[in-house]
């Protein structure tokens, strides 16, 4: 089961699965240079109202992403027991 | 020959800083050569045969914009030089994961190249106390390069660094990264990470408190709104008294030195060229040091993003960017800093659109002519039981006008040239919020504001001569109207006549493109009026008098509002987008348009009224 990084909700944590084929190659070279790869935790750590871009917690760092990004990255749910990585 | 070293590093990595403090903030702006990134360029402290180059920052060496292509060329080109002997890479110590493919990228083109590579991990300060410190031993190991930890805010570490960059050439870099495949990179800079990192939760705890404030739906809105008042106001009222005092200064110069000089004519192209017109321009250089003050702050505090965030979403929708939102406001002022604030937005074609916006809005150097020509057509009704006058109203029309102009303007042309490939889209990294380093920020403001009376002042000199000399003779300034100007009046006078205005409107037109101010006191000297700059109402009167209706006065309205007349705007925007093409085509363009919606605010009310 996958679900766009753009659908998870504030506070919760989803391991990266896949970035879409739809994202230019460049682009997504960018995002896993950035820590966007697959295997990574992503939190959502802000969702302003109004569709404005979200806050996103990767390797430390936090990005904000705009719907037309986030939707293009695949995540999955975490298991509780992977919390610890 | 002295060495060179180049710095790299990711955005927000501290790059800026170090280089700074490395070099004492000797930093000259330089352009590399055969590349056109501006490039810092400064000698480290205390060893003047060692050069530090300082790169824009990126987060990557493959470039996804064809301003990071430019840049990560010119990095290529660098390394290909004799005389570039080390590459000093910077790391951000507390968030190693967005540093550390660059990292192994910079290692793979070192040992290509065969040039030394040293590692510099920054903001080390930032390790919160009991979370464990940062292993600059272990990663040294690990990768087979030094590994300099440093704080640019608190100097810790900063000596070692430059005794080593001041000593012999360091270690090769080990030959295993010539060959090291993307994949295989970034896998090792999972790796690194997940051994070297800090723990991030830690870190960021403190930031994502202050985000939900900023970022809040309700309060972040507002505090952005208020922020905004406070750098509108700022650029008003903190540089006022120092706006005052450079004309108060000019004054008491022309004064004590236009008697002594031998001739009239002398007399006449001090106190008028060179006072009256290079002189207005000295003026705006408080604004700019202000304003560049106080985006600084935002920036370096980390704000900047966060209202990026919040107003990206609103500009969108005209082809803007979050980021585009301070050098409007900024142009609201003055054109001058809004052109300069531009720099904060990094795509290429946003920018682009941003520069087109920022000479519409409506700045401070209109409002002599909106209050002249309002003084005169529009009648001081009470609207609103008193509360707002007619003419008051006229003037809030006017700025609402010119905002609206420059977003359906931007909207248009970003609708009827569509985005190209190497626009960037929305990927905003988040950086702590940190407390301003205050040396460097008042550093670049005064370095800004230099640029801006070296660079622009030339041109502005250059123009304010011209228009004097043809304003001047043949008949020793004695009559405007016989001049050569007044000639070229005349002889553009059926240009004008359409928007039922005569020679006179058209010269002081012609000369408001030096600057829209000098409109008001070309129409008083013509109107034989001394000193129309300080009192509007003889001006306005005699205007009325002279037979022009309210139609022409609406026409002239539009035209001011749409009109780029101002040449210290088109010298800025040639320097800061790197050629004339854009600032000459914007004011054909915008010549055009102003002219175009002139006229038919002339005709439409000359049909109603």
């Amino acid at each position: 089961m996958s679900q766009p990084l753009w659908a998870l909700p504030r506070g919760q944590r989803a391991r990266v699965r896949d970035l879409s084929d739809a994202l230019p190659a460049a682009q997504a070279q960018r995002l896993r240079e950035l820590g966007f790869l697959p295997g990574a935790i992503v939190e959502c750590v802000h969702r302003p109202a109004f569709g404005a871009p979200r806050v996103y917690a990767v390797a430390g760092a936090c990005f904000s992403l705009e719907r037309e990004i986030a939707r293009r990255i695949y995540t999955e749910p975490l298991e509780e027991s992977a919390h610890a990585s | 020959m002295p060495r060179e070293t180049v710095l790299v590093g990711s955005p927000n990595s501290g790059k800026s800083l170090l280089f700074n403090r490395l070099t004492g903030l000797s930093q000259k702006v330089a352009n590399f050569p055969g590349i056109t990134v501006r490039l810092g360029r400064g000698e480290l402290l205390g060893h003047g045969d060692e050069v530090l180059i300082d790169f824009p920052g990126t987060y990557s060496l493959a470039p996804i914009s064809g301003e990071e292509r430019i840049a990560s060329d010119g990095f290529q080109a660098a390394l290909a030089r004799p005389e570039l002997q080390r590459v000093l890479c910077v790391v951000d110590a507390t968030r190693l994961g967005k540093s550390l493919s660059l990292a192994l990228q910079v290692l793979r083109e070192g040992a290509r190249q065969g040039k030394d590579v040293l590692l510099v991990a920054t903001m080390t300060d930032a390790f919160p106390p009991g979370g464990g410190a940062f292993d600059a031993a272990g990663l040294s190991v690990a990768l087979g390069v030094p590994v300099f930890p440093v704080s640019g805010k608190t100097g810790a570490g900063l000596d070692t660094l430059r005794g080593a960059l001041a000593g012999a050439a360091g270690v090769p870099v080990p030959p295993r990264y010539a060959e090291l495949q993307d994949e295989a990179l970034q896998a090792e800079a999972q790796d690194l990470m997940a051994r070297f990192g800090a723990p991030g939760a830690l870190l960021l705890r403190g930031q994502t408190r202050l985000d939900g404030f900023f970022l809040h739906s309700i309060f972040g809105g507002l505090a952005f709104f208020a922020l905004m008042a406070v750098l509108f106001q700022s650029i008003f009222t903190w540089a006022a008294p120092a706006m005052d005092g450079i004309e108060a200064a000019l004054a008491w110069g022309a004064d004590g030195l236009v008697p002594l000089l031998p001739s009239t004519l002398l007399k006449d192209f001090v106190s008028d060229a060179l006072f009256g017109g290079v002189g207005a321009f000295l003026v705006f250089v408080p604004q700019i040091f202000v304003l560049t003050v106080i985006v600084g702050i935002m920036e370096d505090s980390g704000y900047m993003a966060r209202a990026a965030v919040i107003c990206h979403r609103p500009l969108r929708v005209f082809g803007l960017t979050g980021k585009s939102f301070v050098p409007m406001l900024s142009g609201v002022a003055c054109a001058i800093p809004g052109i300069y604030a531009a720099r904060v937005v990094e795509s290429p074609r946003k920018r682009w659109l941003t520069y087109l916006a920022v000479p519409l809005m409506p700045c401070s150097a209109r409002l002599p002519v909106y209050t002249l020509l309002i003084a005169a057509f529009i009648p001081a009704t009470p609207m609103l039981g008193g509360l707002l006058g007619l003419q008051g109203l006229a003037m809030v029309g006017l700025y609402l006008f010119g905002l609206l102009a420059g977003l359906v303007v931007t909207s248009l042309v970003s609708r009827l040239s569509p985005s190209k490939d190497d626009d960037l889209p929305f990927v905003l990294e988040m950086p702590p919020y940190r407390v301003p380093a205050w040396g460097p920020l008042l550093q670049t403001a005064l370095r800004r504001s230099k640029d801006f009376v070296t660079k622009a002042g030339a041109v502005i000199f250059a123009v304010t001569v011209v228009v004097w000399v043809l304003g001047y003779f043949p008949n020793s300034g004695e009559d405007l109207g016989a001049s050569w100007l007044g000639g070229l009046g005349r002889w553009i006078e059926p240009l004008f006549a359409p928007l039922g205005l005569d020679w006179r409107y058209g010269v002081a037109i012609l000369t408001s493109f030096l600057a829209r101010e000098v409109f008001v006191g070309t129409l008083g000297a013509i109107f034989g009026i001394e000193g129309a700059e300080e009192n509007f109402l003889p001006l306005a009167d005699q205007i009325q008098a002279s037979g022009m209706g309210l139609p022409s006065g609406l026409a002239l309205l539009v035209f001011f509002a749409l009109a780029l007349q101002c040449v210290s705007t088109v010298a800025v925007l040639a320097r800061e987008s790197g050629s004339w093409r854009l600032p000459l085509s914007m004011v054909a363009a915008y010549l055009v348009l102003a002219y175009g919606a002139a006229w038919v605010a002339f005709l439409l009310a000359s049909a109603l009224l």
